[in-house]
């Protein structure tokens, strides 16, 4: 295996590509010889990370489009397979996240999280899975937020995305391993939110990115359904930090 | 970072690194520039020990057996003597001297747990220091069966349920100082028999399905793990690619664990066997 270039002639699509996280994911599997396509909303930050991209391998591009509105969906994912032909990995990094306990999260609040957070990711991996069934081999990698497996206040709507995901990436795999195509999930503190987490500062985009990579290149394969946290160890401490 | 050389001028401690996973653990680490200390029972080791010295100079074994105290301290003395820094420890000693409920035996459930949960106690007691120093990481291997298991396994899942908690604590504790403790569980893997019983029949698919090969209502990989799988991960953990990533549980396992209900002939493609096949030969090279 060749470490240096783990993804060599791979085409990926990296949802959420003009975001922070998306971003790092979509230039580190650029440098790894993946031939990249970003699909996000926002069309100046789209063209920006294509500018970057190209730098690396000139065959990445990225398409703008609405991520809540399903027929978007579809002619995104239209667009990225006519631009790498087919699909090897897909990384589900569109997300968003609005405030809000159970009381106080607005109707409107929640349904664009579930639309931007869950909606997408099962509206993509389900365009994008026939392909990967046809080749016998895929790697889905969702990314989402750590507050999935552990909680803080006001985190309702973003806590219920993410768990939603975390059991749907398990799902993806049990239908479609049977195809060879993986589905893992990263999960990891959301928007920058601090919290008590053991190893001082926070992890950045990269470290996220470097965990994607991990889940879709050969160095993961016997690895299923299964969880990653990139936070720190967030989760591990009970109760008041002892000394 | 150089992915080719992640964990250049590092140095790495791998427990019963001579044989099966340990070694392909240790030559993944030397192959990635570290200098690795290997222990084992066994003093053949010694041949391991020098294959390791050649890709990474100053690699070596020492005989040590990890359920005897003295054996411990000695062993760490000796790699203090050998290298100034330590970077990682990686526990993949591990024994399973389980009796049913009502036969358990006293010497063998305790020589069970001196082995797979007081060993990396002492070794990170020992090592403790040191990895301060270099703000270093513990990989410690333990099993699925330290969350799901099967009958006649107490005193394995209870060592290694322990060592998943021992992890989480190293985790928390480590953390002011930079130290990452992480957990690796491996599901079925191939030994090194199994493995050249499935070339010799990998042309023979019939057979293979006799011999082991797993169907719809067990594994839904359709198969098992190598130990370059575990090597892999343990690659991951150890470098600077999971910098953030401590007090983790990474089921390796092919998805054993994550199913609940039985199923069965459930939309399977017309190839799979072709396809398993394919995998299973994928997954060993080297």
């Amino acid at each position: 295996m060749d470490y240096q270039c783990l993804l060599a002639g791979r085409s990926a699509i990296v949802t959420g590509g003009a975001g922070s996280v998306g971003r790092a994911v979509a230039l580190l599997y650029a440098t790894h010889g993946a031939n990249v396509v970003i699909l996000d909303e926002d069309e100046t930050e789209v063209e920006k990370t294509v500018k970057d991209l190209r730098e690396i391998n000139q065959k990445c591009s990225g398409f703008a489009g609405n991520l809540r509105d399903p027929e978007s969906i579809a002619q995104l994912c239209d667009y990225a397979i006519n631009a790498l032909g087919t699909a090897d990995i897909l990384v589900n990094a569109a997300g968003s996240y609005l405030p809000g306990d159970a009381e106080t999260l607005e109707e409107d609040d929640f349904i664009a999280m579930l639309d931007k957070n869950v909606n997408s990711t099962i509206r993509f991996t389900k365009a994008i899975i026939p392909y990967m069934c046809d080749n016998r081999q895929g790697d889905i990698i969702n990314i989402t937020s750590d507050l999935a497996t552990a909680s803080m206040p006001g985190t309702a709507g973003i806590a219920a995305c993410a768990g939603a995901i975390v059991a749907f990436t398990r799902n993806v795999t049990m239908d479609y391993i049977r195809y060879r195509v993986r589905a893992n999930c990263i999960v990891y503190p959301f928007d920058g939110i601090e919290g008590r987490r053991p190893l001082t500062g926070a992890p950045g985009p990269e470290d996220v990115a470097n965990a994607a990579l991990w889940y879709a290149c050969k160095m993961s394969r016997f690895i299923i359904g299964d969880m990653l946290p990139v936070n720190g160890g967030m989760d591990y401490f009970a109760g008041m930090r002892g000394e | 970072m150089k992915y080719n050389r992640l964990l250049e001028g590092k140095v790495a401690v791998i427990t019963s690194g001579a044989h099966g996973m340990g070694k392909h653990v240790s030559v993944w680490y030397a192959r990635h520039g570290a200098i690795c200390f290997i222990n084992g029972r066994d003093p053949s080791g010694v041949e391991t020990g020098e294959m390791l010295n050649e890709i990474s100079p100053g690699s070596c074994f020492i005989r040590c057996d990890m359920s005897k105290r003295e054996d411990v301290e000695s062993f760490i003395r000796q790699v203090l003597e050998r290298t100034d820094r330590i970077d990682n420890i990686t526990n993949v000693v591990g024994i399973n001297r389980s009796d049913l409920t009502d036969q358990v035996d006293d010497e063998r459930f305790e020589y069970t747990q001196q082995v797979n949960l007081y060993g990396i106690m002492r070794l990170a007691r020992g090592f403790w220091p040191s990895l301060k120093k270099t703000r270093g990481n513990i990989i410690l291997i333990s099993t699925i069966h330290s969350g799901a298991t099967f009958g006649k396994n107490s005193a394995y899942a209870s060592s290694k349920s322990a060592t998943n908690a021992f992890a989480r604590a190293l985790a928390v504790e480590g953390a002011q100082y930079g130290i990452r403790a992480n957990v690796v569980c491996p599901g079925g893997i191939y030994s090194s028999r199994q493995q050249e019983r499935y070339f010799e029949l990998r042309d023979d698919i019939e057979k293979l399905t006799d011999i082991g090969m797993r169907g719809e209502g067990g594994h839904p990989d359709y198969g098992s793990g190598s130990s370059n799988d575990i090597a892999n991960a343990c690659l991951f953990l150890a470098s600077d690619m999971a910098a953030h990533v401590t007090g983790a549980a990474i089921m390796s396992d092919g998805g054993a664990t994550f199913q609940s209900h039985k199923f069965r002939d459930f939309r399977t493609p017309s190839d799979y066997r072709d396809l398993w096949r394919e995998f299973m030969l994928d997954r060993y090279e080297l």
